[in-house]
This record gives structure tokens, sequence and C-alpha cells, in this order.
């Protein structure tokens, strides 16, 4: 309910002359006093004992002195407090609805352009936390790798998220923020103590306001707003923020599309240097499970002394390649003798069977060579591609190679993930673990 | 001597919509004073010298660009501090609005809480919160 100020109602109301023509006209004179005994109409002389309250609402705003009229007085000064309040009351949605327009307004004019998700959050936040005094605010987005709600950002008062101050993931599953990421409908909560799943702080939430960050037909995450206050939020601020929600969910969608094309550049940069492009554009249709195995072997292991040693190198480097290539490999020969084949894919059995597939043909086809025959010992590891830090595979060819090097001719030795992905397609069999660098790596031996 | 606003628009609810957006002004000392016209805005001015004037563009006989222009030319009331505020969103309408020497350019709708941050920077008044 507004307030009533009397002394500004009559100056702006412009109902002043009015009033002070009536008070002149009565019989005996009167005048108008506010709250604080100061008189803002008419005669300040008059006795304070015929005092008429002048109530608007149940609220007493002041009272007019005088006689018999006075009480006309109070009537006519009562029915104008009505209307003013009334005004104001109108003046004031009017004045929230400005305010949420300049809030959207402001929020897509500052979202346009940004690519960074946190920089996205961080701008929906703070600006919606103008408008929305003394709330927290939350935003979370779905990771697919961990399956959970994970809290991007947080603002506001502490009691606004303290549940996000040492947790950085929510359950899909659980309490109102899962519940809103589930079925992408936003929801208001007027006390969450009734929530089953509610935990209480020693600044409790009471009241909360989730909508879904819906980017097409995805729901990327949730939008939250938490308030100390039981109650607090009204289908008005519903509206708000889900207006909000939609404007933030389509910059997300843009930063995560950017962020996957960014991801997808580097891979390609990266495996461009290893792979021919035919390769690279099947082994990057889907970059978020791009998987590689990497096979190692030495060329000169040969059985016998040649005269041209490096005739027979060429000849058995134009071997391996050949067999490589038809694996669905590229090479990359490093060092001049040492050959380093890498098998790109989606999926890593697939690759991995190419792999030692490729291991066995080389073995057989080197070794079946006049020219410089002699069978090469095989190291293969295996290794995910579709993860956030950058394409590096040094790694793996650093397994793959001290596995060859534990290797003798005609051997094929596999890391532990390429042993995993495929021990119901080949026959393993474990061999002593070998150290690299500071670390121990499993060994298994592909049985013939 | 208290500080003074002066609030000119056509409209009589805009005028209303920025009383009560500048009441708090009103609550730390601050008077409001309302013209509906650019003549009755220019009489206001030079007889109580306010230190803030909210302009609007968009009135008959004298609009707000004229008005602005004629203070800023006078010596004694260059020192105004002037907002246009209108609806008019062009970029030749801001421009013409540096021309004739306007501080600020605001359009509508406003932000309430900006034109009242704004206003009270002016007249170096602390709002709380």
């Amino acid at each position: 309910m507004q307030r009533v100020d009397l002394r500004r109602v009559l100056r702006t109301s412009g109902a002043t002359t009015t009033l002070v023509s009536v008070l002149d006209a009565l019989a005996e004179p009167g005048c108008v006093v506010d709250l604080a005994g100061t008189v803002v109409l008419g005669d300040p002389s008059i006795d304070a004992a015929t005092a008429h309250r002048v109530v608007v609402d149940q609220e007493c705003v002041g009272e007019v002195r005088g006689g018999v009229g006075a009480a006309a007085v109070v009537q006519l000064l009562v029915e104008l407090l009505q209307r003013e309040r009334e005004k104001r009351g109108l003046v004031r949605e009017t004045l929230d609805r400005y305010k949420e327009i300049s809030l959207l307004y402001g929020v897509a004019e500052k979202l346009t352009g940004v690519l960074d998700a946190h920089q996205i959050a961080d701008i929906v936040l703070d600006e919606a936390l103008r408008v929305l005094r003394g709330a927290g605010g939350a935003v979370l987005l779905f990771d697919h790798r961990t399956r959970q709600l994970e809290v991007l950002t947080c603002r506001g008062p502490k009691a606004g998220a303290p549940e996000f101050s040492d947790i950085r993931q929510v359950s899909p599953d659980r309490g109102i923020l899962g519940r809103v990421y589930r079925t992408g409908q936003a929801e208001v909560v007027d006390d969450l103590i009734h929530e089953p799943d509610y935990k209480s702080f020693d600044e409790p939430v009471r009241s909360a306001l989730c909508a879904p960050l819906r980017g097409g037909v995805e729901i990327l995450g949730v939008l939250r707003f938490t308030s100390q206050t039981p109650q607090r939020w009204t289908a008005g601020d519903l509206k708000l923020v889900t207006s909000l929600a939609t404007h933030a969910a389509a910059a997300m969608d843009n930063a995560l599309l950017h962020r996957a094309r960014m991801r997808h550049q580097r891979l390609a940069s990266h495996l461009e240097r290893y792979v021919s492009p035919l390769l690279l554009r099947a082994a990057l249709a889907d970059a978020d499970h791009a998987e590689v195995v990497v096979l190692f072997t030495d060329l000169r292991q040969l059985d016998r002394t040649v005269i041209d040693a490096d005739a027979a190198l060429d000849t058995r480097s134009a071997v391996a390649i050949h067999v490589v290539l038809s694996h669905g490999g590229a090479v990359n020969r490093v060092a001049g003798d040492m050959l380093v084949a890498v098998f790109p894919g989606s999926s890593r059995k697939d690759c991995a069977l190419r792999a030692i597939a490729a291991g066995r043909a080389l073995a057989e086809r080197l070794d079946a060579l006049e020219i410089a025959s002699g069978v090469p010992a095989i190291g293969i590891s295996t290794s995910s591609l579709g993860s956030r830090s950058p394409v590096d595979l040094r790694e793996p060819i650093t397994c793959a190679a001290s596995l060859q090097s534990s290797a003798q001719g005609g051997q094929v030795r596999v890391d532990r993930a390429t042993q995993q992905c495929l021990h119901f397609d080949v026959e393993f069999a474990a061999v002593r673990p070998i150290s690299v660098g500071d670390r121990t790596l499993e060994c298994f031996e592909v049985v013939s | 001597m208290s500080q003074r606003v002066l609030i000119v628009d056509d409209e009589p609810h805009i005028r209303l919509l920025l009383e009560q957006t500048l009441e708090d002004l009103e609550d730390a000392g601050a008077e409001l004073l309302t013209a509906s016209d650019g003549e009755g805005a220019l009489e206001l001015i030079r007889s109580e010298r306010p230190e803030l004037v909210l302009l609007d563009v968009m009135m008959p006989r004298m609009n707000g660009f004229d008005v602005c222009s004629r203070i800023k030319a006078d010596a004694e009331l260059s020192a105004t501090y002037v907002i246009l505020l209108t609806a008019k969103g062009q970029m030749y309408d801001r421009a013409r609005g540096a021309d004739v020497g306007a501080d600020l350019y605001m359009t509508k709708p406003f932000d309430p809480d900006e034109v009242l941050e704004r206003a009270a920077e002016v007249l170096g008044i602390e709002l709380d919160g």
C-alpha cells in the first residue's frame, strides 16, 4: 500500500488553491495539519482542541482543525488523498515495468557478441540483481561429461546461495533445480522448507524462483534466484526471469557452439600434422568423442645385414606406409627409422582394432621382404581427444614407444586402455609393467 | 538554499512519472519543479535557477532543443545541467542534442534507477541503498 505524504500530495495535486478557498469560505476559519503537527494549509492559530483526524484506508495522515465545516473539509481531503494514492500506485506499477523493460534491453545489448559462458552468466546476474534487489542468484549449466548441473557463477547475499559456497555440482535428479532442468518449466517456490531435499543453513534461503535455460530443443541449465523472505516472488517476477532466461540461453547456446567450434579447430590444427584431410574429417565428425590410437615401430629391426641400408629403409618405409594407410591410419615418420602411425576415429574400439590389424600385417609384410626382412616389435597406445585440454599426442607416442622398446621382434604390445576396449575381441596376455617417466605402465601382449 | 530540479514535459503523466522517480531527492532536501512547455520552462529557469533540468524534446511551439540552446547561450544559465529525455532515438537527434549543448541524452522509456542516480550525482546527493 502506498504511504500518503499529505504535504507532498497537496503540493503535487494542484488542489491547494481549492482547499484554501474552501477553508476561507467556512464560517469558522480552519487549517490542515500534517502528522508532525505542522500547518500545511490555512490559519496556524486555530485551537488544536477542534481537530478532526484525516484517515485514509485506516491510516491517519493528518488533521483538519476548525469549526463545523471542518468535517466537510476532511471528507474532501480523504477523497483527494485516496485518488492520489491510487494514482501513485499506478505510477509505481509503470515505473516497475520501465525498470523491467530497461533490464531486458540492457541485457540484450550487453550480451551481443559475448561468446564466453562465464561472462554471459555474470552479465545476466549483475543486471537482474539490480532490479531484483536483496536476492541471490546463480547460473548452472548441465555438463554432459559429469552428468551434473555445474555452478557456473553465483551472486548476491551469502544467504542467496550458501549451498553453492562449497558445492559446485547439483544432481539433475534432485530438488527444485533438478525438477526445473528435467521438466523445462519455470517454477516459484514460496517456502523451501517444504521441499523434500531442503537443507537448512545458518542464514536459510526461504523462497526461490528458477527458470530453465532453453537453447533450442535442449535445456542447457537453470537460472535461479533466491531470497531469505518466504513468498518473495510473484507471477510478474516469474515472467521477467523467464524472459531473462530466454536471452541468456540464446547467448549461452552461441557461446557453447563457439567453444565446440574452437575445440574442433584446435583438434584439426593438431591432427593436420599427422592425418590426411580425409581421415581428419572422418575423425572429427564427432569432435566430442574423437579417439586416436598410436602405433610405434622401428623399421631398422632386420634379421640380417644389408648392403644398402638406406634403400632397405626406404623399401620398408614404403611397405609400412602402405600397410598403415590400408588400415585407415596415417603415417608420420619420426627420426628416420622410427615409424609413428595414428589411427583416428570416433570409436576407440574401431581405432584399436585397425591399429592391431595394421601391426600384425606390418610384421608379416616386413618379415617377408627379400631385400631387408626382419620382424619389428610394435607398441600401441590409445588416447582420447574429446577433452577440454589441447590436443597433445606426445603422451600416447611416448607410451607406444616405451611399449615397443620393451617388446621383441614380432610382438605387439598395448597399454591398458587398448586392452580394456578389446578384451572381448582380442586375446591378450599380461606382461611385466614398464616405467615411463615417473609412472608405471601396464603392458599387455597380443596373443597370436 | 535547497537544490532545485526542473521537470519539463508537455505530457502530465510523464511529469508524474519523473516526480515520483525523483522523490528520494525531495526527501534529501531538493525541490522538484515542473513546467509543461518551453516558454514556461525558461521563465522558471530564470526565476528559480535550478541546478538540473530534465527536458523533453517533442513539445509544441518551442521544442527541447531550442530550450536547451537558449539555456546554454545565456552566460548566467549555461552552468545548468540539462538532460534531454526523449522518445527520439536517431543518431541525428543525439548529435543535435550534443550540438545544442545538452549534458546528457536519455531515451524513453527511461530507466528510473538510472535517472535517479544521475540526478543525485549532479546534485551531489548521496542516496541510501
